[in-house]
Formats: C-alpha cells, sequence, structure tokens
C-alpha cells in the first residue's frame, strides 16, 4: 500500500534521478557492509526471502481491491537492514519489469520500500527487548508502515506533482502580462497545496486498512516462525 | 502478478518480436517511456496506448489479459488523478494513460523475451551480488509459487478461507505464508550448500550472450524511432 504508484512521466526528473543516486549510495553502502558475509549464503538467502516477498504481493487481501501485503517489515527483521535494502531493490526492479509501477520511479520506490525495511529491523530490536515478539511485530510493523506512508506522501510534495504545472505549460504560450503570469504563480500555490491535502485525503483512509491487516498477518507469521524457528530472527543481532 | 503467465508467453511467441534481440526491445521500450514522460498531450497519449494495444494484436498476445495485468497500475492512478482534479479532467486523464501505457509498453517487451535475456542484460550494469540475487529471486519465485498454491489448497479444503470470514482468512493467510517461510529459509540453506559444492564464488549470472542484431530488430528500432519522432512534432 505504501508503494508509490505513480506511473512514469509525472515527477520531474530531477527527483527521479536524485531517488537513483540516492538509492545507488545505499547500495554501495550496503555491499560494503556485506562484504565480509559469505555469498554463497547471502546470494540464496536474499533471492528467495525476496521472492517470498513478491509471492506476499501476488496474493490479494479480501478486503477490497488494490490491497496486498508488502512483507518488506518482516524482509528487514529477517534479513537485517543491508541485505533487505538490496532485495527490497530486487523487488522492485521485478514490479517494474512487470508494469506493476514505473521504471523511471524504481529509485525513490526502493528508497520508500528499502525505508520499511531499515525501520522494520530497528523498530524490532528495540521492541523485541521489553515485548513478546508476535506483539513487537504488530507495533512495528503498524508504526513502520505508517512512516512509510507519510515518506510517500512527503514524496509526492516535495516531487511537487500538481495539476498548475501541467496548466502552466499549456497556458504559458498564451501569457504576456506580468500581473496575470503572479496571479497564476499564486494560484498554482493554492492548487498544489489543495492537490496535496486532497491526496493525503485519500491514501491515508486507505493506507491505515492495509496497515492494519500487514500488522496482523505480520504478527502471525512472526508468531508461527518464532514457535518452529526461534533463532530466525536473531541471526542478524548476533 | 502474473509472473507466470509472462513467462509463459515470452517462451512460447513465435513473433517478430520474439525473436528480436532483447536490446532493440529494450531501446524499444525506453523509447516509448520517454515519449510518455515528454508529452503532456492526452490525444498523443491515447494514440500511443490504442497504438500499443494494436501491436499487441498484430504479436498474436492475448491483448485483454495483458491490459488486465496493468490493472494496480490503473487503481493508483485513478487514486493519484482524483487527488489532482482541480476544474479539468485533462491532468487527471494524462496521468492514467501515462501510467497504463508506460506499463504496457514495459509489458510487451518483458512477454517477447525470455528472462535470461533480460537479465543478460541487467547483469552488466548490476553488482554481482545483486545480478546473481535476483536470478536466484526469480527461479525460486516459480518454485515457491507452486508451493504456495498446494498451500491454499490445502487450507481450503479444511476450509480455513471462507469468503465472509475475514478475520479466520487472515489467520490462515499468515499461517500460509509462515510455513511458506520456514520451506523458504530451508531452500536457502540447501541452496547454499550446492551452490558450495559447485564452488560458487560469485559471477552465477553470466547468463549467455546477448543475441546478435537481426532482420527482426529492425520493426522495434523503427517503432523506436517512430515514438521519439511523434512525440517532437505531435507531443
Amino acid at each position: 500500500m505504501s508503494h508509490l504508484h505513480i506511473p512514469d512521466g509525472i515527477i520531474n526528473p530531477i527527483w527521479l534521478l536524485i531517488g537513483f543516486i540516492v538509492t545507488g549510495l545505499i547500495i554501495c553502502l550496503s555491499l560494503f557492509m556485506l562484504r565480509k558475509r559469505d555469498i554463497q549464503k547471502l546470494v540464496p538467502r536474499i533471492g528467495i526471502i525476496s521472492a517470498v516477498m513478491l509471492l506476499g504481493m501476488s496474493v490479494p487481501l479480501p478486503v477490497g481491491i488494490g490491497y496486498h501485503l508488502n512483507l518488506s517489515v518482516l524482509v528487514g527483521i529477517i534479513l537485517g537492514p543491508w541485505a533487505g535494502f538490496i532485495s527490497a531493490f530486487i523487488v522492485n526492479l521485478i514490479l517494474a519489469l512487470m508494469g506493476h509501477g514505473g521504471v523511471t520511479v524504481i529509485g525513490l520506490n526502493s528508497l520508500i520500500i528499502g525505508s520499511e525495511v531499515i525501520f522494520g529491523f530497528l523498530f524490532f530490536k528495540v521492541f523485541s527487548r521489553f515485548l513478546r515478539i508476535n506483539i513487537s511485530a504488530l507495533i512495528t510493523t503498524f508504526f513502520v508502515l505508517a512512516l512509510s506512508t507519510s515518506f510517500m506522501i512527503g514524496i509526492v510534495g516535495i516531487t511537487q506533482i500538481n495539476p498548475a504545472k501541467f496548466l502552466h505549460h499549456h497556458e504559458h504560450n498564451h501569457q504576456t502580462q506580468l500581473e496575470e503570469h503572479s496571479h497564476q504563480v499564486e494560484s498554482q500555490e493554492e492548487l498544489s497545496e489543495i492537490s496535496l491535502v486532497r491526496f493525503a485525503k485519500i491514501i491515508i483512509p486507505f493506507a491505515f486498512i492495509g496497515w492494519v491487516i500487514e500488522s496482523l498477518v505480520t504478527s502471525i507469521i512472526i508468531s508461527f516462525v518464532g514457535r518452529v524457528k526461534p533463532d530466525l530472527f536473531y541471526e542478524e543481532k548476533r | 502478478m502474473d509472473l507466470y503467465f509472462i513467462d509463459y508467453l515470452a517462451s512460447n511467441g513465435h513473433s517478430f518480436f520474439h525473436k528480436a534481440s532483447a536490446v532493440s526491445k529494450m531501446i524499444f521500450s525506453m523509447s516509448i517511456i520517454i515519449a510518455i514522460i515528454m508529452s503532456n498531450r492526452p490525444s498523443f497519449l491515447a494514440f500511443l496506448l490504442l497504438f500499443l494495444l494494436l501491436l499487441l494484436k498484430v504479436l498474436k498476445q492475448p491483448v485483454l489479459k495483458i491490459l488486465a495485468m496493468t490493472f494496480y497500475v490503473a487503481v493508483f492512478a485513478i487514486i493519484f488523478a482524483v487527488s489532482q482534479i482541480s476544474g479539468s479532467f485533462l491532468w487527471p486523464l494524462t496521468i492514467i494513460l501515462k501510467a497504463i501505457t508506460a506499463a504496457l509498453s514495459v509489458l510487451i517487451v518483458l512477454t517477447t523475451t525470455n528472462y535470461f535475456d533480460i537479465f543478460a542484460i541487467l547483469a552488466r550494469f548490476l553488482p554481482k551480488l545483486i545480478a546473481d540475487s535476483l536470478f536466484m529471486t526469480y527461479r525460486s519465485f516459480f518454485i515457491l509459487l507452486k508451493e504456495l498454491k498446494n498451500l491454499i489448497m490445502a487450507v481450503k479444503v479444511k476450509r480455513g478461507l471462507s469468503p465472509r470470514k475475514i478475520f479466520t482468512n487472515l489467520k490462515s493467510l499468515g499461517d500460509i505464508l509462515g510455513v511458506l517461510f520456514i520451506h523458504a529459509v530451508d531452500l536457502s540453506s540447501r541452496s547454499s550448500e550446492i551452490l558450495a559444492i559447485r564452488g560458487y564464488k560469485g559471477g552465477m549470472a553470466k547468463y549467455r550472450n546477448l543475441r546478435r542484431f537481426s532482420k527482426y530488430d529492425f520493426a522495434p528500432l523503427i517503432l523506436s524511432v517512430a515514438a521519439l519522432l511523434g512525440v517532437g512534432i505531435f507531443g
């Protein structure tokens, strides 16, 4: 639900480039942090856990259209922040290749899903010191998804996707007087504000249902896996 | 997601696009996306969309099924478009057209190209660890998908999934994914043992050499030039 499902051609190319650069830097940092890990174990682990993440996304939830699990927090808990971020990038790359999100927003999308992975790992690490793992997973998933959705809305705001830009593009040729231009700039700012608030108002109620569902399911998975393979969650911590 | 179906279409088609190299088809897709980025004219975007649908028909691909794969993108584009309505409906319409057309252009490439060829190109730009993990993800997806289907079937037989019981469904789904997760971890342990036996040191994703250019590459390349010229003149 927190994917940036904004199509190609809407976001200013500068922001797309920034998204790719920041993602590239985090990937470089991740590869550096993972340099001492056994590649024979790491590659299958990242690959197969990413496949589970993709499968989680392919199961439609029985609560309405467009809902699916992300399992990004779970991936963060299992793989840790560095391998988890690489996993998020791989999943986004495959999703984009399948037309499930824009190719040009892979960088920004990886940052959003990657933030879920990284914060999921960190929050779970803190909460699981005081609480049972299923409760920790529930709280972690809810907060992390709320955070990443805010991040996504923030990106929409920062990248200034607004109809005013489009309208300006078409009306610019007919614009001759300075007064008219300044009036238009004011109305653009107004439109931009309105559209972002409206966007948030539409997204948040939908997203809230998604946060609750994902939190519950992640908690159930963690509870199940914790009973069968209790050492799995603490692999990164050792 | 229909990765299985996409893979089937890519492996079993015999159109001129299937015979073209992955490089020329990726150039085609990138050109269409560049045209989409550059154009803000709904009429041009609608023309581009119709053209891609027609191309699918010519390639003897299941047009409606492939169009249906753009469902998720379309849903979120509609949500985004609704939030952007401010008098004129042109901008929301443009957003939706851009979303579907871009997704369709990528799907045309994916449904006519073997994933080995696509990964062969990606592996040249990606670090070894990521390229190999990408390959592993793709292969294990199908193994785990089969397992997921069997698990869902088993739970359905035991009435663990029923349309009216949302919480029971979520509990069952959590358990299914939990089992799948344990199996996935076991699978990754087995795979790492196999890699160790084979002396793997990274660089699994060498795949095959890129296919050389042939007469079949003219079509995607000419269409790429046409898309870019089209957006320059009409977009």
